[in-house]
């Protein structure tokens, strides 16, 4: 879908060139009969206009809804990594904690290529899919039991108990 | 599924194999371990030929030594000493030993040079009568006496031990005292009413009388011994005098006409006997000398003793002669066995056999060396100013360069300084004669002894016991470690209090208590000399310190600390506090009691004061903690009931020891002893004698508080929220434990185990791991570390800490950290004494043995070395390619 | 809140193991102590008369505080001190004996006398021990008690039994392993299915997967079969 409306576009851009060397050289030659340079001129302008805009928008929302549906991949990723803690399922998991904080790091940079100063809507959606990865991640360390949330993970930090009390004796001795 | 299954099959096998990593390699043997035999107190002894000594002892043992150097042919060891006593030993062309408990009488022959027993037969007996033993013409007689009525005297043949003939009753009205009645060769003998009264065995029953009266002697204060001899004698003691009477077969006597001293053999000297008696010369600093007796000429040699070792009133057990060249075999009051060279004087050598029973244990550390001394105390003064502590500094590490140049180790075995690992400790030995030892661990050689005389140890439930504090360790550098030993005078019974510094053996003080000791305990605080105070509760229910300068620090601890004491019926127990005591005056208020009635405590347990808990919970499957409930104060104890019904009822209680609440009973019936307690962490271990399967069985419990600490920061027995939940499970041991206890390591990180002390002379450790209860909250299913219950406690031969080194009657284990979390030293004492270490988790804070330092070393220099070539060749690499 | 836990530990305890041969009776004479000195006066503070050991049921007879007795306690507990109690028991056998206990006596008021006694038996029913007890998890908090709080004693009894010890448990150990036999029996004879029969759930997913797989991609499948031909 894309890549044919760039290739139009690409097409029209060429064409309006063309056009404007016709409309330089339009007193050289004549138009050829039924032929309205104006009418062009003007339909393929307003061609051009709807679809930038409507490109920009699209693509724009494009970049914005591509960490949500990179959530079906990576719960392949996740399903096919097993929960037992390894070298792949650890670098598979560090991945999904990567992808989503290094995208939250840069959200101002993927966003300046869409010279669109209206894309708020978008960036909240993309950094909204990119907590959603994370989310994922965090439920992936959860089900390999990476996350200190139990009790247990924290028994090495608990000190002895200070007894108050002091007790000595034994036997009788005699 | 199949997960689970593999991790149970790796698990299986793990068990199997569990034990095998604690196996020792052979050239590992007496490597890290020492171990020294001792037979005990000898009561008679044989010399057999130029090389042999046949002893028997008190201990009952029967045994051989090397005449030349001491050591120890063979050993074999009989009976419990408690019940069973050697009566004779007669040596011939074989050993021949009687011994029993007064109603079956073992007779047993040995073999001379092997030791092996070649023959064994018994004398049963109806009633239990003083009976009396002696050996003639391979025959042995047997006599029991009756006081008042007669002797009835049986023969058997020595060596089958059949019967020739009925028992004959002689008539013998004048046996009165059989403490004044003696055997000597075919002579039975008594002193009674001024005269020796006397038969001979083999002849008729007539009875010849010898007056004292005739030579000028009265009868009060005077004993009668036997004397062991070629001809029939007796010896006539009074007032540390002696006389040798001799008795002839035909009924006629002839008293020697010389005045020895109590302590006299006979020796045949080729052709003529001589009596060798042993005396203090009044003269010459009290030294002990020996008369040499010519019985013909009555002609005397005089041989002074050569030593300057204390000899506590020596005693000849027997001699023999060649010429004036005489070896003598002497004991000594504190139980030390030596051989004194004549005429010479000199003791060829010594055998320190008070050690065979030690009633106390404890590991002293030693003080750090000169140089590490002066390392830590390099920033001990303040004012030393920049250039001052810099010059230290220098000087010290100088020092060290070149201690490190010469090559010296600071661990050498002579020097007594600390270690770097703490393996280097000396054990304190307090034994029941009242001899004070020091061991080193790294030998097992004696770094001092001490004997205090007239001190006897504290009895005991079925052995002796005294109590050993150290009060002040070594690692208070200037000041000197200090121990106390409390005895009892055996005289008085009142409690004696000795202090001394556990490195060089010096007194600190002595105090002699007017009362007996009831009970004492050490305070955890310190005063301000590193001292921590005793506290001794005398029978007068008084309290006294030690030193009396602690009051102050009893006065301001007086509401934490609290005292147990199980009283002498052994049927109650009751709690003290110290809260009413004031700045003046010490004072024990009782605070709880728990009467137990007819049953009667036999054994306790507390957990170890030094131990270090370093997980407070455990790991559950589900991954939550259930927190272990380690009561400081809890006091395990084991009763004995009568029972009518159940024979012998054991009941096993935890007891808070401040607030004297019954925290966990149970009840085994028909059983009986040994009983054994073990308390580590929150768990405990017990065994008993089952007699209904007739086996020994372990139970292992473990106190867990819950999924919920009741409070975080302190433990407080006075705030009891909740009951412990108690798990118990029970197994089989398949032997009989003579000692158990369990390791103990610095941090409390290593995995402990359970030492047990088998009947069979092995010293066996069994992993708590195996033991702990699998219930409702123990390790259960397919988890980390969970190991099928089997009811029949595995133990491996490769478990065992002492190989192949039998240790006999053994009465106690102790244990001590060593620095190295893993290592924990052991000394096993009994008749023998054995130390060595065990690492319960392996040494895994050491480097292998075989670990390969020139390996390492050629690696990491060849990386350094291809580093800085490869940064050469890398850089005219990058030359050369700038030129093209 | 912490009472109810004790409650229930200790009633479980009862209900858990009261299997003693012969039942029996036996009175508790209370007396207590106001001031803490070594040797203290003991005032007279009520009886329990323990109807039968076996069960556990008891009649609690204990007189309101006077008021000057109320104030001795919040003097005790003022002054951090120690509340003693002593228990005549008299058994049915006629045998007398005493036993001391005592609590700290600010957790005492702080409960607002809601006290525990323990009564320890053996295991034939004796009475071994009885011991005061304030359930709390720390020592003292400090808590003001007004007066009218500390006028009656609010005593649970709970009759405690000695339980019989575990023994080594070889009748189940012998039932596993006669189990394991058997299961291993059952096994080697189960497992003679075809290798379709047993591996089926493996197998199965990989075949619909690649069924699918070439299902929806017609184009490579094709492709990779032209391809396949081409070699």
């Amino acid at each position: 879908m894309s890549n044919k409306t760039n290739r139009r576009l690409k097409w029209s851009l060429d064409s309006t060139r063309n056009n404007r060397l016709n409309v330089l050289n339009d007193t050289l030659l004549a138009s050829p009969p039924a032929y309205s340079s104006s009418a062009i001129s003007s339909s393929s302008e307003i061609t051009k206009k709807v679809d930038t805009s409507h490109l920009l928008f699209k693509k724009s929302w494009e970049l914005a809804l591509g960490p949500i549906k990179q959530v079906p991949m990576n719960l392949f990723i996740m399903y096919m990594a097993g929960n037992s803690i390894s070298i792949f399922p650890i670098m598979m998991v560090g991945m999904l904690f990567m992808r989503p904080i290094q995208a939250l790091f840069s959200v101002n940079s993927t966003f300046k290529l869409i010279e669109n100063s209206s894309a708020i809507g978008q960036k909240i959606v993309y950094i909204l899919g990119n907590f959603i990865n994370i989310g994922l991640a965090l439920y992936k360390c959860q089900s390999m039991g990476l996350l200190p949330t139990h009790s247990s993970d924290w028994l090495a930090f608990i000190d002895p108990q200070q007894r108050q009390e002091y007790l000595g004796g034994g036997f009788v001795l005699s | 599924m199949d997960y689970f299954k593999s991790i149970l099959l790796e698990f299986l096998i793990f068990l199997l194999f569990f034990n095998k990593t604690f196996a020792l390699y052979e050239d590992q043997v007496d490597k890290f371990d020492w171990k020294q035999s001792y037979i005990g107190k000898i009561e008679f002894a044989n010399l057999d030929s130029l090389k042999k000594i046949i002893v028997a002892t008190e201990e009952n043992v029967i045994a051989s030594l090397n005449l030349k150097n001491g050591q120890i042919v063979w050993r074999q060891v009989l009976e419990n000493p408690l019940e069973h006593r050697i009566k004779l030993l007669h040596v011939q062309k074989e050993a021949v030993s009687v011994s029993g408990d007064g109603h079956n009488w073992f007779v047993r022959g040995w073999d001379l040079s092997s030791g092996t027993l070649l023959r064994e037969w018994t004398i049963h007996l109806d009633k239990n009568m003083t009976s009396y033993f002696t050996v003639s013409e391979n025959k042995l007689l047997h006599i029991a006496a009756v006081p008042h009525s007669h002797i009835e005297l049986s023969k058997y043949h020595l060596l089958s031990g059949q019967n020739s003939g009925k028992s004959i009753k002689i008539n013998g009205p004048w046996i009165k005292d059989l403490t004044q009645c003696t055997i000597s060769g075919l002579f039975f003998a008594c002193l009674d009413e001024n005269k020796v009264k006397y038969i001979n065995l083999l002849q008729e029953q007539k009875m010849y009388a010898y007056d004292l009266s005739d030579v000028g002697k009265e009868s009060e204060s005077m004993s009668i011994l036997p004397f062991k001899s070629t001809e029939s004698s007796v010896i006539l003691v009074k007032n540390d005098n002696a006389k040798v009477l001799r008795l002839n077969p035909d009924g006629s006597f002839y008293l020697l006409p010389y005045e020895v001293s109590p302590s006299v053999v006979s020796a045949t000297n080729g052709e003529q006997n001589i009596l060798l008696h042993i005396s203090q010369m009044v003269e010459n600093n009290g030294k002990y000398q020996i008369t040499n007796l010519d019985t013909l000429t009555g002609e005397e040699i005089v041989f002074t003793i050569e030593t300057n070792k204390e000899f506590w009133q020596p005693n000849i057990l027997c001699a023999i002669c060649k010429g004036t060249a005489c070896r003598v075999l002497v004991q000594t009051l504190d139980n030390s066995l030596s051989v004194i060279q004549l005429p010479s004087g000199k003791i060829v050598w010594t055998r320190e056999e008070a050690l065979s029973q030690i009633v106390a244990t404890e590991f002293v550390e030693l003080p750090v060396s000169p140089l590490d001394a002066s390392i830590e105390h390099e920033f001990d003064i303040g004012s030393g100013g920049v250039i001052d502590m810099f010059k230290k500094r220098i000087t010290s590490q100088f020092n060290q360069l070149k201690l490190l140049m010469s090559g010296s180790q600071t661990t050498t075995n002579t020097t007594l300084w600390r270690d770097d690992f703490g393996l280097h400790k000396l054990i304190v030995l307090v034994t029941k004669v009242g001899k004070l030892f020091v061991l080193d661990t790294l030998t097992g050689n004696i770094v001092w002894s001490k004997y205090l005389p007239n001190t006897s140890p504290f009895d005991g439930l079925n052995n002796q016991i005294a109590a050993l504090f150290v009060q002040r360790t070594a690692r208070h550098h200037p000041l000197s470690p200090q121990c106390i030993v409390l005895m009892k005078s055996s005289i008085s019974g009142n409690g004696i209090v000795y202090i001394f510094d556990p490195i060089t053996g010096n007194v600190v003080n002595v105090k002699y208590l007017s009362s007996p000791i009831q009970q004492a305990m050490l305070m955890p605080q310190e005063t301000e000399n590193f001292l921590k105070p005793l506290i001794i509760f005398t029978t007068e229910g008084l309290v006294e310190l030690v030193p009396e300068s602690a009051i102050m620090d009893l006065y301001s601890y007086r509401h934490v600390l609290f005292m147990f004491n199980i009283n002498k019926d052994r049927k109650s127990i009751s709690g003290y506090s110290f809260r009413h005591s004031t700045e003046k005056e010490a004072k024990a208020t009782l605070k709880w009691n728990v009467d137990f009635g007819p049953s009667e405590v036999v054994s306790y347990g507390i957990r170890p004061a030094s131990e270090i808990v370093h997980s407070q919970g455990r790991v559950l499957g589900d991954r939550s903690v259930l927190y272990k409930y380690v009561n400081p104060n809890l006091i395990a104890l084991s009763t004995l009931t009568d029972d009518p019904l159940h024979k012998n009822v054991h009941t096993f209680y935890l007891i808070d020891g401040v607030s004297g609440l019954v925290i966990y009973s149970a009840c085994h019936k028909r059983t009986r002893e040994p009983i054994h307690i073990i308390h580590s962490e929150n768990w405990l271990v017990y065994t008993y004698f089952n007699e209904r399967f007739r086996r020994t069985e372990v139970v292992a419990l473990e106190l867990y508080e819950g999924s919920f600490q009741s409070n975080s920061t302190h433990f407080s027995s006075h705030a009891i929220s909740q009951l412990p939940h108690v798990e118990s499970q029970a197994y089989i041991l398949p032997a009989v434990a003579s000692a158990a206890t369990v390791t103990l390591t610095e941090r409390g990180i290593t995995s402990k185990h359970l030492l047990f002390a088998l009947t069979n002379g092995a010293v066996t450790q069994v992993p708590w791991m195996i033991m702990e209860p699998r219930g409702a909250f123990g390790p259960s299913g397919p988890e980390e570390g969970f190991i099928p219950y089997v009811p029949e406690l595995p133990l491996p031969p490769e478990a065992n800490i002492n190989y192949n080194q039998s240790l006999l009657r053994v009465r106690g284990i102790s244990v001590s950290p060593a620095r190295l979390e893993s290592t924990c030293l052991v000394l096993v004492h009994g008749l023998d004494l054995f130390y060595t270490r065990v690492a319960p988790s392996k040494t895994f804070d050491l480097l292998k043995e075989d670990f390969d330092h020139g390996l390492i070393v050629m690696v990491l220099v060849g990386l350094t070395i291809a580093s800085f070539v490869t940064k050469y060749l890398a850089s005219q690499k990058a030359v050369r390619q700038m030129w093209k | 809140m912490y009472n109810t836990v004790f409650l229930t530990l200790l009633t479980f305890n009862v209900v858990y193991s009261s299997n003693l041969e012969y039942d029996g009776w036996a009175t508790l004479t209370l007396q207590h102590a106001l001031e803490d000195v070594a040797n203290p006066v003991y005032t007279d503070r009520g009886n329990i008369s323990i109807l039968s050991l076996r069960t556990g049921s008891h009649n609690i007879n204990q007189e309101p505080l006077s008021p000057s007795d109320i104030t001795k306690i919040k003097e005790l507990s003022a002054s951090n001190k120690f509340y003693q109690l002593k228990s005549t028991v008299l058994a049915a056998d006629g045998t007398v004996t005493i036993f001391y206990s005592s609590v700290k006596a600010c957790m005492l008021a702080e409960s607002e006398l809601n006290d525990i006694l323990s009564v320890s038996l053996d295991y034939v029913g004796r009475i071994i021990a009885v011991t005061l007890a304030v359930a709390s998890t720390t020592t003292c908090e400090g808590a003001v008690v007004p007066s009218s709080n500390l006028k009656e004693f609010r005593t649970t009894v709970f009759v405690r039994y000695t339980d019989i010890g575990p023994s080594p448990d070889t009748a189940s150990y012998i039932q596993k392993l006669e189990r394991e036999r058997e299961a291993k029996e059952k096994g080697e004879l189960k497992d003679n299915r075809s290798f379709l029969a047993k591996y089926w759930m493996y197998i199965l997913p990989v075949v619909i997967i690649m069924v699918l797989s070439s299902a929806t991609n017609p184009d490579a499948a094709a492709g990779g079969g032209g391809n396949g031909g081409g070699r």
